[in-house]
């Protein structure tokens, strides 16, 4: 029996080496890649009869796209439309990633804190390129709650730059600690099982539901992720 | 043949703005069903969903500050004082995001009973009425 620790383990499939660095392509990379491949073929493929009475699975594609473009136009509002593209392929990436390791035996490569934080880190890094570029030193504004007394400043300035520069964090850890815990609870409940012999009929029952309240979560977090970013977004291109 | 064709062309224009009625009203509702509920507040925003947000906002603001601390204290060889510093001031920020949040909370909860309920998303941001508009 395998522990509950070894589904989170990253094992290089092919070794690769580039003066000391080691940029083997890892079972974590492979999953990626499929992620990207399933989005890509589920989005070509369905859409590719563009019926006007919907298919399913394009009815699917229709759906995923709405809830992406309503999310951008309710929470980043005018000028959010030129960023559309990359909140879309975020949460895509995302929602796949979540859901492709639900799948029993395959990994879960938003359980790993580095992928998480690199893609909070873009998203971070991006959003305030964007502030600074359309705002310049108007920038600085964001830091300074609209109505504060000016003394408060002292204090307001670094609370606020401090609570800026944590969310790149909140947002990284909130997906990886789901997707992490949720994948731990499932292996621990199914370690129950066949010990318990006949008795492995109640943690079977319970792994059923904690089944279906991951793949809840693995679809919340993937919304959460994205529609934090379009409020990040949004205050960087429209200040207060 | 005139009055009749005039006749033709109200009957049709009446049609054309019933029809489009129907239709406006169709895409309201959608709109309605369509909407994302949770708005600022992210997703899920009730029981161990939310929990658990507010204690990685608070866990992440306050580990930044000690980190921060930290590194400034070994670069400058002054401890602990960047450590005390920071440490307060991400204390400071984890109060402050959890403000936030809970106001945005209250909005969202207070917002449904003043709406026309066409536009009940529930967004607890200040910029309320912005959904409406496309």
């Amino acid at each position: 029996m395998a522990g509950p620790l070894e589904q989170f383990e990253v094992k290089p499939i092919v070794d690769i080496n580039v003066g000391g660095l080691d940029l083997s392509f890892t079972n974590s990379s492979a999953w990626m890649v499929l992620a990207a491949t399933v989005v890509t073929f589920f989005l070509i493929g369905s859409m590719r009869g563009r019926a006007l009475v919907p298919t399913r699975v394009q009815s699917m594609a229709e759906l995923t796209y709405e809830l992406v473009a309503n999310m951008v136009r309710d929470n980043v509002g005018s000028g959010g439309r030129p960023y559309f593209p990359f909140i879309f392929t975020l949460f895509t990436f995302i929602l796949f990633g979540n859901l492709l390791g639900l799948i029993p035996g395959s990994f879960t490569f938003t359980s790993h804190i580095i992928v998480t934080f690199a893609m909070a880190a873009v998203v971070f890094v991006g959003i305030t390129i964007i502030g600074i570029v359309k705002h310049k030193a108007r920038f600085l504004r964001l830091f300074l709650p609209a109505g504060a007394p000016w003394w408060t400043a002292i204090i307001l300035i670094p609370v606020e730059l401090m609570s800026y520069l944590s969310r790149p964090f909140s947002l990284a850890v909130r997906l990886f600690a789901n997707m992490t815990v949720g994948h731990l609870m499932l292996k621990v409940i199914a370690g129950f099982i066949v010990p318990l012999g006949v008795f492995g009929l109640l943690p079977l029952t319970g792994l059923v539901a904690v089944y279906a309240l991951e793949v809840l979560i693995a679809i919340i977090q993937a919304y959460v992720f994205t529609i934090l970013s379009c409020i990040y977004l949004h205050e960087a291109l429209h200040l207060h | 043949m005139r009055p009749e064709d005039q006749d033709r062309t109200d009957e049709g224009r009446s049609r054309l703005t019933d029809l489009d009625r129907r239709l406006r009203d169709a895409q309201a509702r959608r709109q309605a069903a369509l909407k994302p509920r949770g708005g600022a507040l992210g997703g899920d925003n009730r029981g161990v969903g939310l929990g658990l947000r507010v204690a990685i906002d608070i866990v992440a603001a306050v580990a930044v500050g000690v980190v921060i601390g930290i590194a400034l204290d070994r670069w400058l060889g002054t401890a602990p004082w960047f450590l005390l510093v920071f440490f307060m001031l991400g204390c400071g920020a984890a109060f402050m995001s959890v403000y936030r949040t809970a106001m945005a909370l209250e909005a969202a909860r207070r917002q449904p009973e003043s709406s026309d309920g066409s536009a009940g998303n529930g967004d607890g941001t200040k910029e309320q009425g912005r959904g409406g508009a496309a």
